[in-house]
């Protein structure tokens, strides 16, 4: 089928690359279709845009590639809701924030990862108990201050 | 909006398997207990409101403010 999209433009897609988000994602529960789209060279990144709604897209982080120690508990009744079978059937994402001020203050909501399984095609966006804070995790950590020579 | 008054120790049960329970009143703070089935998901308001509010911020991202040589992971 054909898509249209605000940042793609039309772009043709195959049927079984549509992922349906059954319960939608917070704030925007009408949109459940959703194509992955990859960024060119650079394999930390993608786009999940709607299929429904040209303008929708979400830019993709592979949240271990900036948080080492992140970790997700997929439960039973997750695996029963995402008709889950086995683990490398699972990718998890996280959604980036980019900030008037830019790329290099963007943000990934840890909080909030995307579980996808990439078999069935079923998606969710689960919401973690973690800190608040992890819902702008940076992606740029700040650097710490140059320590003044003491020469 | 329903409205109902209970008691300390005294719950509400919704949709047959979803228990509030009241458990203490300490000033301003109210303390319940929930058991709900695994699949039901309980949440702080304020969480759910900032995760939407973030989503809201992030769901017109655009490939033309973004430079991706620049990040480079941890991994």
């Amino acid at each position: 089928m054909l898509v249209k999209t605000r940042q793609f433009g039309e772009i043709s897609i195959d049927d079984k690359e549509i992922i349906t988000f059954p319960a939608g994602i917070l704030a925007f529960e009408e949109n459940r279709r959703f194509i992955i789209i990859p960024v060119e060279n650079n394999p930390f990144f993608s786009w999940l845009q709607s299929i429904d709604e040209p303008s929708l897209s979400f830019l993709l982080i592979d949240p271990f590639s900036i948080q080492l120690g992140f970790y997700v508990d997929i439960d039973e009744s997750l695996k029963d809701e995402l008709e889950i079978k086995k683990q490398e059937d699972v990718l998890v994402h996280t959604i980036v924030t980019i900030p008037k001020e830019g790329f290099k203050k963007a943000t990934t909501n840890l909080l909030a990862p995307i579980i996808i399984n990439l078999e069935k095609k079923k998606a969710k966006q689960i919401v973690l108990d973690g800190m608040p804070s992890y819902i702008k995790y940076p992606l740029f950590p700040p650097k710490e201050k140059l320590k003044a020579s003491s020469g | 909006m329903l409205i109902i008054t209970r008691k300390i120790n005294e719950g509400i049960v919704i949709d047959g398997d979803i228990k509030i329970v009241v458990l203490g009143i300490e000033g301003n703070r109210v303390k319940f207990g929930i058991t709900a089935p695994r699949k039901t998901g309980v949440f702080r308001e304020e969480l759910i409101e900032a995760v939407k509010k973030e989503n809201q911020l992030a769901g017109n991202a655009s490939q033309a403010d973004i430079d991706f040589t620049i990040f480079k992971s941890s991994k």
